[in-house]
């Protein structure tokens, strides 16, 4: 990894050694990486910029794009609850605000991993002509995907308020939920660029997991209705713990139990420290990679 | 006894003595290499999959194979000098650009960078073919450690020099690939650079930008800027090369003024066609 040496006077000096344990210096690295931190805004402007994300369609697009599938999915589940004999006062405004809730924050997870997949391979020509930090790459990728969830919880915020949802204190533990999600989605994102790299049909499987994961995670349904049988899913699912302690508290006002805590925290950080080391552990070889 | 067989194992030539592998006995150095080695492992696929990958473990099929880039070479060269860079494909004269800008760090060994860098190791620089050249230059300088303010200081220079200012808002996938070429040349050297490498960059453009591209090189050349350029062009190593050097498999045949580098490594390179002439005899 590179060390720089510099005074005001003196040209700066950049010494480039050999990796540690396959690692670069991690201190100089994330040094690095904040000063090329422009590098990350830019990079995700550019981004939204080409997607057509800061024109008033664009921005509708972001927003109405999650509430057509919101739309099918609730729908679809009204359907099959009425074949099962269930209720349709189990499937309410409250039902509909933890659905929402739930599927734009899923689709910012999803997005990440897409443009996280992305990230680096897309880049290529940057990557083989410029030196700096890899990792700003899938973090603008987050960042974007951050951005375009953003008009989204205002969409939320309207109908919590339009349909009378419950209004309390506990709805600040949301704030920490959402971190965790952040977190998670940023170790998710380098970890699938990194497998990107080194298998580039990667991406086509993306839309099979994004479906099997909402179906499996409390979504389309509460995490209380889960039966005891399938308790293995909470620990093998790791949104499962981060979903409920966002949709709990946003939607319900509920203080979630200890244990979905634990269960989003342990995954959030672990996804998040995987990831990074992963990514940087294999950055060296991306430039005669792609 | 061939004059090339001094070279075997990569020693160094005689008339390597006093460029120096010794930085300390330079002046002002620019870039010291020493005992740089590089090896890395890549795949035999360009675009590797995981069909592809789950395929070849059934057949035990090798995946992957490692590259010895750069086996050993140690030199450093003074701030001012441009530095030619001389081998056959796959000699080493990539990686080796790599390894001094960053972007492929060493194996063992270790490079000293006395200055900012600016690279232009492939003609489409980086460029996003979706986002116009201002979008382009803009992430390429932010990348190299410019500030925003830098590289917007630089930009109509930059535009103006690649005489693309008609298609300045179009996104550079609209550029014929000599716009883009001039516009990747353009925003490399403009950027203000101490050290500038440039790897088979020249040929940008049409003979008229050909002309202002080596203008622009020597007006750098005069500012004591130091560069560092690969090209199989032995005459635009002699022309604007004041020192060169020769890589062979990885390692430094020779290392010594651009004209006696230039010659020795074509008369290898013509022993080397007749041997294999002879052998083609068989």
């Amino acid at each position: 990894m590179s060390e720089t040496v510099s005074n005001s006077t003196e040209p700066i000096v950049r010494v480039h050694r050999p990796f540690k344990a396959g690692l670069p210096n991690i201190p100089e690295y994330f040094k690095e990486m904040w000063q090329r931190r422009e590098l990350a805004y830019e990079l995700a402007r550019a981004q939204l910029r080409a997607q057509q994300s800061t024109t008033l369609f664009g921005q509708l697009w972001l927003v109405l794009n999650p509430l057509i599938m919101a739309g099918i999915y609730y729908t679809l589940v009204i359907i099959l609850s009425s074949k099962n004999g269930g209720q349709s006062s189990d499937h309410g405004p409250e039902f509909v605000a933890h659905m929402l809730a739930g599927m734009f924050v899923y689709h910012m997870i999803t997005g990440a991993m897409s443009l996280g997949s992305a990230s680096v391979v897309g880049l290529g020509k940057l990557i083989a002509n410029r030196s700096f930090p890899r990792l700003l790459l899938p973090f603008s990728a987050t960042l974007v995907s951050i951005k375009r969830f953003l008009p989204t919880l205002i969409i939320y915020v309207i109908y919590h308020l339009a349909f009378q949802q419950p209004i309390g204190v506990n709805q600040l533990l949301a704030i920490p939920a959402l971190l965790l999600i952040f977190i998670f989605t940023f170790g998710l994102a380098c970890l699938l660029a990194t497998l990107q790299v080194y298998f580039r049909d990667m991406r086509s499987f993306l839309p099979f997991i994004s479906r099997i994961g909402m179906y499996i995670s409390p979504i389309l349904w509460y995490a209380d209705d889960l039966p005891k049988s399938l308790g293995a899913m909470v620990t093998a699912n790791p949104l499962f713990g981060l979903l409920s302690v966002w949709s709990e508290s946003l939607s319900q006002n509920r203080v979630p139990e200890m244990s979905l805590w634990v269960s989003a925290s342990i995954w959030s950080f672990s996804m998040f420290f995987a990831g990074i080391l992963i990514f940087l552990s294999r950055e060296r070889e991306f430039s005669v990679r792609i | 006894m061939s004059e090339f067989d001094d070279f075997e194992d990569g020693e160094i030539d005689e008339t390597t003595k006093g460029w120096g592998v010794d930085k300390d006995k330079l002046e002002d150095v620019a870039i010291s290499v020493q005992n740089l080695s590089i090896t890395y492992r890549t795949s035999f696929d360009s675009a590797p999959t995981l069909k592809s990958t789950i395929a070849r473990l059934g057949r035990r099929n090798k995946l992957v194979k490692t590259v010895e880039a750069i086996k050993d070479i140690s030199f450093a060269i003074p701030h001012g000098t441009v530095l030619g860079v001389v081998g056959h494909n796959g000699a080493g004269k990539s990686t080796l650009l790599r390894a001094i800008s960053g972007i492929m760090p060493p194996s063992s060994g270790q490079i000293e960078v006395h200055g900012e860098v600016s690279a232009l190791l492939s003609l489409a620089a980086g460029f996003n073919s979706a986002l116009s050249a201002p979008e382009n230059v803009l992430l390429a300088g932010l990348a190299s450690g410019m500030t925003r303010d830098e590289v917007l200081g630089q930009l109509d220079e930059i535009i103006a020099f690649a005489e693309i200012e008609e298609f300045r808002d179009m996104p550079v996938k609209t550029y014929s690939s000599g716009m883009a070429a001039r516009l990747a040349f353009s925003a490399a050297v403009h950027m203000k650079p101490d050290i500038l490498l440039i790897d088979e960059a020249l040929s940008a453009g049409d003979a008229r930008f050909k002309v202002k591209a080596q203008k622009k090189m020597r007006e750098l050349m005069d500012s004591a800027r130091t560069m560092v350029v690969v090209s199989h062009g032995a005459n635009t190593i002699r022309d604007l090369c004041n020192d060169a050097i020769w890589l062979d498999h990885g390692k430094l045949m020779m290392h010594s003024d651009a004209d006696t580098v230039v010659k020795s490594y074509l008369d290898f390179m013509k022993v080397e066609r007749k041997a294999s002439a002879a052998t083609d005899d068989f």
